[in-house]
């Protein structure tokens, strides 16, 4: 019973930090659980893709009344990122486990290189004639109206978005949310609402995998959803000012530390 | 809430419509894993024992709640957590027929195949 209290405990802290830093919770987690706690990396990858699917429902509830989504962008992507999810997750659950922990690694550098490094202001494209949509800034009041570029480049990235997030069950906004904004153009307030919707989506689809696997156990997905739920819906709150660049620093050598350790288990075992 | 109810619905205002449905059906999915997954804590709290180490099929999550037992709790609640995102795409299939917009039910319908696909594939 402890050990779910203090499991539960940190995964408020990892909720609230992911919200802060503006990246998911898995990066976090599943080098706590594999690395600190001693816990088989497809058991934490299980518990991670639920806290996943729990904070993309909560998100989802929020956005809804916004009308941020883009539904049908967002379920012309999902046929890539699912068909991606279920490879992902077929792949991850029959993989030697130190593979996936090098792995793992790998996506934890990119990560902490990755992170800070996206400029909300990128331009968005305007109608284009495909998929056009418009929605109001909820800051401004004003109407913003946009449509989709290059959408065979974000369906190509959406099959590694959603592979990388059935093998390590990470939410892949990290690569969704760049190439939304950056290639397809769209502005960044609908990627990220858009990405959320879909990281749901796709989470559950590779969770369905490990839980019909044996991979999702209560005893570390249930304090792990409810703690990063409730982290994640605290952030708002809290963590608005924490935005300096030092912070950021910070967490990117937090990241790297993880990322040696990880390679270390993968390594040495 | 307000936008379920009304008279002479447009187009644009049916769509919503349906949105403020799944929104509802997202809330009440959610809601219910979430009371459920607080519920088994609490039950393995006042037993003094941790939560179960192996989640249940779907066969015994039934048989466990007859018992009333934690297991069956914490299954039922995570079960309902990852079919969440199935019932959003569900409901993103209603809406699209509602809309007439046979191109996105078509899409959409292709989506849920495939996570019913990782259902059968998980299991093998």
């Amino acid at each position: 019973m402890l050990f779910e209290l203090e499991l539960f405990g940190i995964a408020i802290g990892v909720g609230a930090l992911g919200g802060m830093l503006g990246i998911g919770g898995g990066v976090f987690i599943i080098p706590i659980l594999t690395v600190l706690l001693h816990v088989p990396i497809k058991l934490a990858i299980g518990a991670s893709l639920v806290s996943v699917i729990a904070t993309s429902s909560a998100a989802g509830a929020v956005y809804a009344g916004h009308g941020l989504t883009h539904s049908k962008l967002a379920m012309v992507l999902e046929i890539a990122t699912t068909s991606g999810a279920i490879a992902g997750g077929l792949i991850a659950t029959s993989m030697n486990e130190r593979w996936l922990e090098g792995l793992f690694a790998g996506i934890l550098i990119v990560t902490a290189f990755g992170m800070g490094r996206l400029k909300p202001d990128a331009e968005s494209s305007g109608p284009t004639g495909r998929l056009d949509t418009s929605f109001l800034d909820p800051v401004s009041g004003a109407r913003v109206r946009y449509g989709v570029r290059h959408l065979g480049i974000g369906m190509g990235a959406s099959v590694a978005a959603g592979g990388l997030s059935g093998l390590l069950g990470i939410g892949g906004g990290v690569i969704k949310v760049p190439i939304m904004t950056l290639v397809m153009r769209i502005p960044l307030k609908a990627a990220v609402a858009t990405s959320n919707f879909m990281i749901g989506v796709t989470a559950g689809t590779s969770a369905i995998i490990y839980f019909s696997r044996g991979y999702v156990t209560p005893y570390l997905a249930v304090p792990t959803a409810l703690g990063v739920l409730i982290g994640a819906g605290i952030e708002p709150r809290v963590g608005r000012r924490v935005r300096s660049s030092a912070v950021k620093r910070i967490f990117e050598v937090v990241l790297v530390v993880f990322a040696a350790q990880m390679l270390w288990k993968a390594l040495h075992g | 809430m307000a936008e379920l109810w009304g008279s002479r619905p447009s187009p644009s205002q049916e769509r919503r419509r349906i949105d403020a449905l799944v929104h509802v059906v997202l809330l009440v999915g959610g809601g219910a894993a979430g009371v459920l997954l607080c519920g088994a804590i609490l039950v393995s709290f006042i037993e003094r024992r941790g939560l179960p180490r192996q989640a249940d099929g779907f066969a015994e999550i039934v048989r466990s709640l007859a018992h009333l037992q934690p297991a069956g709790l914490a299954s039922l609640g995570l079960v309902l957590l990852i079919l969440t995102p199935v019932a959003r795409v569900v409901g993103s299939i209603v809406a699209f027929v509602v809309a007439k917009d046979l191109r996105y039910v078509l899409i959409t319908s292709l989506v849920l195949s495939l996570m019913i696909a990782s259902l059968l594939l998980g299991q093998g």
